[in-house]
């Protein structure tokens, strides 16, 4: 159907709506469903074949207590949930909702159990690492996934609809507006209550991360009305590889680095050894535990930032100064995994990995980056997952709140607890609330904005401006930052914003598998994330695990023991903070001279138990 | 190294009555992309209306949801690494119906296969 029809052509009611088709997505369906409430789910892809939780390694952490109690001989019990709780506040650099954290710790070990269930129907390989880490692949979390929604009656689910909307009634929501995206028609769904699932942003040009991380579900939430926070911190991954082309965006050198299964030079453009550059009680640190991600990404940030690095950004795994022996041992046991794991032997994940072994039994090296692989920011939620507007649930990596501004455990297990919190919450709501109810001129409105952009005038191109969102995002707002780099980025955000969007067109004016449409709308989303992130990035002077400011380099407990919160106000982003819950561990008061000086402090207390 | 790709439309008015529209590309002799790589390419420079599953993908060989037949053979889009072949005949999976050139409601939409 051509041109700018915008009535609705479906509308969809239900009692509970899940917005998302990952982890998450599937234990909120499952935890609604179970509290007795009619169900549907929203996939903008399809349920356990998209998001990031299928391209996780993938790891499942749990306390030593509970994997033990699994069935799991071998677990360390001196591994307890507290230790955990511990180290995800203090390696979090105190920026957790101690409730939160308390809950993921909580509520970790039952759903994880209830998980491997499904899993072990997958007849997929699912490895015990003690002291408490399951290790699968995420084929097999996404497999696991429709299981356990196939075995729980009263879930609907709808793939390839993709929700750009939520649709409130005073001051309630009520729904969602979307698009079929294979028939481009336009859907409207009537719920009483509704979670966001739909995982985090990635604003750069280097992706190892899914098609789907646009930010869509912290874009509607901050359009309805409800608060983001700690946008500024964004979870890099170092070691990925940038070339050659086919194995670009590809987490194998950093999987294999961490693994211990290859031991490269990691190489400037100077022929420096990175490691060397890293104080041994950090690399240390870095050995075995989820430190390797923000103490690596830091040094090889600095690297790229003082010109030793490819134009690319990269770095060099470099196999021409280590033994050959050790490499071929290492290669043959890699290869012996990925045949337990993934069955195939010299593949992983699609791609035929033969010629990397080749450079390595030649001595030869791979180009390695750092990409952004996590968004530890997202939507403002209690620890029952309300968003503070009424109706509205969210949960996994598009909400916030858990891991303050360094993960060191797993997003899995996080998808696996709140996913679940947040179905039943919403159900919880659902049952108490009365029926919802459109309000007419809004939904009018939000079908106007989606079929609007087929009469927006304009020659420039949807993927042209998702290039100079990510030109922006590449430039000035890295790990390391400072405030002129990060203004230029705010600078050009904003010029995007009131001078690209008006004038994008669209070429086809045809609604069935309009990809242009969808990117056109999807970058709208991704601007409002990046936005944020820059704002908070901007006003946060200090630094804090991932966000590094040059000219703040101080972590500054006295003043910023606080998150950045980003609401909308009479159109307008505005910036808020609050402290933290803080009521089981406590901070330090002093600062310390940048983070790294904090993650010494770390590696000199008790560290017993590592991953 | 010359690359020629034949791709089957499902538009009527497709300007090979057969149904097919052709394609002819140079990339350098080292490229390694993949067909996924050269669909993106072709629509972003050369001809917009071409469809294949793009929209929620992994890109790399995970979520199996960019199925197409490659030369008769159905394969992942993002895995097939192009290789400077005689010719290459892409066309949509099965006999699902065809949404729009190579999407379908078997990669896709509300087929029992992906229903749980």
């Amino acid at each position: 159907m051509a041109g700018s029809t915008s009535s609705v052509q479906r509308i969809i009611k239900t009692e509970v709506l899940i917005i998302g088709g990952g982890v998450t997505g599937a234990l909120a369906a499952i935890g609604a469903a179970r509290s007795g409430c009619k169900v549907t789910l929203a996939a903008k892809g399809s349920l356990g074949r998209s998001g990031n939780s299928i391209m996780a390694v993938a790891t499942l952490r749990v306390d030593g207590e509970s994997a033990y109690r699994s069935g799991q001989s071998k677990a360390d019990r001196r591994y307890t949930k507290d230790v955990l709780f511990h180290n995800i506040v203090k390696d979090g650099y105190f920026l957790s909702e101690q409730n939160l954290a308390k809950r993921y710790v909580q509520e970790g070990g039952k759903r994880v159990d209830e998980f491997l269930g499904w899993g072990r129907q997958t007849r997929q390989r699912i490895i015990f690492i003690p002291p408490g880490v399951w290790l699968t692949t995420g084929k097999a979390v996404g497999a696991a996934c429709r299981i356990g929604v196939r075995q729980t009656p009263g879930i609907q689910v709808f793939n390839d609809l993709w929700i750009h909307d939520l649709l409130t009634n005073q001051n309630r929501v009520v729904g969602a507006v979307g698009v079929d995206v294979l028939s481009g028609e336009l859907i409207a769904i009537q719920a009483r209550a509704v979670v966001l699932a739909t995982g985090g942003y990635q604003p750069y040009s280097f992706k190892c991360s899914h098609s789907d991380m646009t930010g869509d579900g912290m874009a509607m939430a901050y359009r309805a009305g409800a608060s983001l926070a700690d946008m500024e911190f964004l979870l890099f991954l170092p070691a990925v590889m940038l070339a050659p082309r086919v194995h670009r965006g590809s987490i194998l050198p950093f999987v294999l680095y961490v693994s211990r299964l290859i031991e490269p030079h990691i190489a400037n453009t100077a022929g420096e050894n990175l490691v060397e550059k890293i104080p041994p009680a950090l690399r240390a640190l870095a050995q075995g535990t989820e430190w390797t991600k923000l103490i690596y990404s830091y040094y090889w940030a600095k690297e790229i930032l003082n010109g030793r690095a490819t134009n690319r950004g990269g770095l060099f795994f470099d196999f021409s100064k280590t033994s050959k022996l050790k490499h071929i041992r290492g290669g043959l046991k890699a290869y012996l995994i990925l045949r337990l794991m993934h069955h195939k032997g010299w593949v992983y994940q699609g791609k035929s990995i033969k010629d990397l072994y080749r450079t390595i039994r030649n001595g030869g090296r791979w180009e390695v980056g750092i990409s952004n692989q996590y968004a530890l920011g997202g939507i403002v939620i209690d620890e029952n997952t309300a968003t503070g507007l009424p109706g509205l649930f969210a949960g996994g990596e598009a909400a916030s709140g858990i891991f303050g501004a360094n993960r060191v455990a797993s997003a899995l297990s996080e998808g696996l607890v709140f996913g679940y919190l947040s179905g039943q919450a919403a159900a919880g709501y659902a049952r108490n609330c009365e029926e919802a109810r459109f309000d007419k001129q809004q939904l009018e409105a939000a079908l106007q904005r989606l079929a609007g952009l087929f009469d927006q005038d304009g020659s420039l191109r949807a993927w042209e401006v998702n290039r100079r969102l990510e030109k922006a995002a590449d430039e000035g707002f890295g790990l390391l930052r400072n405030e002129a780099r990060l203004c230029s980025a705010l600078a050009e955000v904003t010029r995007i914003r009131e001078q690209d969007l008006p004038r994008i067109g669209l070429r086809g004016q045809g609604r069935a598998y309009n990809l242009e449409w969808l990117q056109a709308l999807e970058v709208e989303n991704r601007l409002t994330c990046l936005e944020a992130g820059i704002r908070a990035a901007l006003a946060r002077e200090e630094s804090r695990g991932f966000h590094v400011r040059e000219d703040f380099p101080q972590v500054d407990n006295a003043k910023w023991l606080k998150r950045i919160l980003c609401s909308r106000a009479n159109g307008a982003m505005v910036i808020n903070t609050r402290r933290p819950l803080i009521d089981a561990v406590t901070p330090p008061h002093g600062p310390y001279d940048d983070i790294m000086a904090y993650a010494a402090h770390r590696s000199r207390e008790a560290y017993a138990y590592k991953y | 190294m010359r690359i020629h790709l034949k791709i089957k439309r499902s538009r009527p008015a497709s300007s090979d009555p057969s149904g097919y529209d052709t394609f002819r590309l140079s990339l350098p002799d080292e490229a390694r992309w993949t067909i996924l790589d050269v669909l993106d390419h072709i629509r972003m420079e050369v001809d917009h209306s071409i469809a294949y599953y793009r929209h929620s993908i992994c890109g790399r060989g995970v979520c199996s949801r960019c199925l197409a037949k490659i030369n008769g053979k159905v394969e992942r889009i993002c895995e097939y690494v192009v290789a400077g072949q005689d010719e290459i005949v892409l066309e949509p999976i099965g006999d699902q119906s065809v949404v729009r050139d190579l999407v379908t409601r078997k990669a896709g939409g509300q087929s029992p296969e992906m229903q749980p």
